[in-house]
């Protein structure tokens, strides 16, 4: 870990070692990584031994009357059984290693699960597309009303990691995007996030400061609006030495904020009939917390067809929501802290003469499910590059990609429930007026930029996404 | 053996999880505290700041010498 002294100390000081090999296990991003590479492993396994995971992966069929549903759930209970059973083991196992206590994570768990299949099957009602029945919004609103109406024990809470789902599930959905087009998309996912991230942090920054905010909360805020959410506004509020206060005002704004752009975006996307690609570039470069956005994205997904008149496909509209909120700009969160770093220590004094710059929080601080991510889509796009495109249709897609894909959308369906269940409105902290006018100042402007930016320069290029 | 006076072996800095998740309500919703992008960074009881585990000031206390920190609280 690299170094640099910014001022003296008068006291003995040796670098913490904050990115050591027990994170391998310690850490929630690299076991969503070890999770999401070993169900993609055990796919490919089954696959090429003539098999295939698909028996597991099983999603409520299409259904039209309430028996015929019922009659098809019943009739795949033991492939229900084994995946919760697989699920449960996976994931109690990993909450353990971060200190989840197994008593507490498996019934959790189970109610996760069961109305995950209650999600997911309201999405498979033949009249779902024509009502705007997305399984992402029904999990999410039947989390709210849970969490916000009925209320349930502290206990139950700890299965309710929306985090770490949502992990998993972007590992597995690096399966299921080709490599060729991460390379094809990338510098434009890149550039495009790069001019909203920049853009939204100042935005939010120069309204924050001229409101007379510290500056500390000012980045914070920023951060949250620009870059990742909560996860970025925890990082920055590190990296600058915030007072203890400021966190929970910027995990309040954007958890609010971004609750009611999961349901905006889509519908406004719908409104003006984007393609399901551009609707997802959309959702990228303006949500905030990339679980919400992957509720946003696959809901858009989810009405394209020829029933609602929108262009492109489901996984259109999450890859390219994909590129640019993972790729785009997740990824330099470490940059961003240590440039931040730089400027709190170096301009803004603290109590504290914790004055140095700790260049290797670029890597320590980088999320590291994203390697994840890009392992599972090499692999894949390397399995399959001799493979006819006749051979991928018939043979790949149904054995191989299909089931991932099925894996996928229970991940991120436990994720999509667990943010409607930890988001009780009354217990978020109060976030004040000037906090709020300044966060709502950088939503605007990232909204607007987003939608010019995706729809307007670049929509011709995220229409075409992987044609 | 000598401790490194480093806010993250002072007995006022808190950097576990679940203490962070519970003190900061709502992170859980669409954040961690167990992810990577927070590193070890924690809260300074002593400051009432949010800041890294390898931060420092002249106030460090060792978790069990309570008295190392008499001559200047």
């Amino acid at each position: 870990m690299s170094e640099a002294s910014a001022r003296p100390a008068d006291h003995e000081f040796v670098p913490a070692q904050s990115s050591g090999w027990d994170e391998l296990w310690r850490k929630e991003d690299w076991l969503a990584v070890w999770l999401g590479l070993g169900l993609v492993a055990l796919a490919y396994g089954l696959f090429a031994s003539g098999g295939s995971i698909a028996w597991l992966a099983v999603t409520p069929a299409k259904w039209s009357a309430p028996a015929q549903l019922g009659t098809a759930l019943l009739k795949d209970a033991p492939r229900y059984a084994a995946q919760f059973g697989l699920w449960l083991v996976l994931f109690t196992g990993t909450g353990a290693a971060l200190g989840f206590r197994p008593a507490a994570f498996v019934p959790s768990f189970l109610l996760v699960y069961v109305l995950s299949v209650g999600s997911i099957a309201a999405g498979a009602w033949d009249k779902a597309q024509y009502y705007n029945i997305e399984p992402p919004l029904v999990a999410l609103v039947v989390g709210l009303l849970i969490a916000n109406v009925i209320g349930y024990p502290k206990w139950l809470a700890a299965g309710f990691r929306v985090e770490f789902y949502v992990k998993t599930g972007i590992v597995l959905l690096g399966a299921t995007l080709p490599f060729t087009l991460i390379l094809w998309a990338g510098p434009v996912a890149i550039l495009q996030a790069s001019i909203i991230s920049i853009t939204t942090f100042l935005v939010i920054f120069f309204v924050a400061t001229r409101l007379g905010l510290d500056r500390r909360l000012a980045a914070t805020l920023g951060a949250g609006g620009a870059v990742c959410g909560v996860s970025a506004a925890i990082a920055i509020a590190g990296a600058v030495r915030a007072k203890k206060q400021h966190p929970p005002i910027a995990i309040t704004l954007v958890v609010l904020w971004a609750i009611v752009l999961i349901f905006a975006l889509p519908l406004v996307s719908a409104a003006l009939h984007l393609p399901a690609g551009v609707g997802g570039a959309w959702i990228g470069s303006s949500e905030f917390a990339d679980a919400a956005g992957f509720a946003a994205a696959q809901a858009y997904g989810g009405q394209a067809g020829p029933a609602t008149g929108i262009a492109g496909t489901a996984d259109q509209a999450v890859w390219s929501y994909t590129l640019i909120k993972v790729v785009g700009r997740d990824v330099w969160i470490g940059i961003w802290a240590l440039v931040l770093s730089i400027i709190s220590v170096t301009r803004w004094e603290t109590k504290t003469d914790g004055g140095r710059i700790d260049v290797g929080q670029v890597w320590w601080r980088f999320p590291k499910f994203v390697i994840g991510f890009l392992l599972a889509s090499i692999f894949i796009t390397l399995v399959v590059r001799n493979i006819s495109f006749a051979d991928y249709n018939t043979l790949v897609k149904p054995g191989l990609v299909a089931p991932i894909t099925g894996l996928r959308s229970w991940a991120f369906t436990f994720c999509f429930l667990s943010i409607g269940l930890t988001t009780r409105f009354r217990d978020l902290a109060p976030a004040g007026g000037r906090p709020f006018v300044a966060f709502t100042a950088g939503v605007i402007v990232n909204v607007a930029l987003g939608f010019v930016l995706s729809v307007l320069v670049f929509g011709d290029y995220w229409a075409r996404l992987a044609h | 053996m000598s401790i490194v006076a480093r806010c993250g072996n002072c007995r006022d800095f808190r950097n576990d999880p679940g203490t962070l998740e519970r003190q900061f309500y709502g992170m859980t919703s669409m954040g961690s505290a167990y992810g990577s992008t927070r590193g070890g960074d924690g809260l300074c009881d002593r400051h009432d700041l949010y800041l890294p585990a390898n931060a420092s000031c002249p106030e460090f206390a060792p978790p069990d010498q309570a008295e190392a920190r008499a001559g200047v609280a």
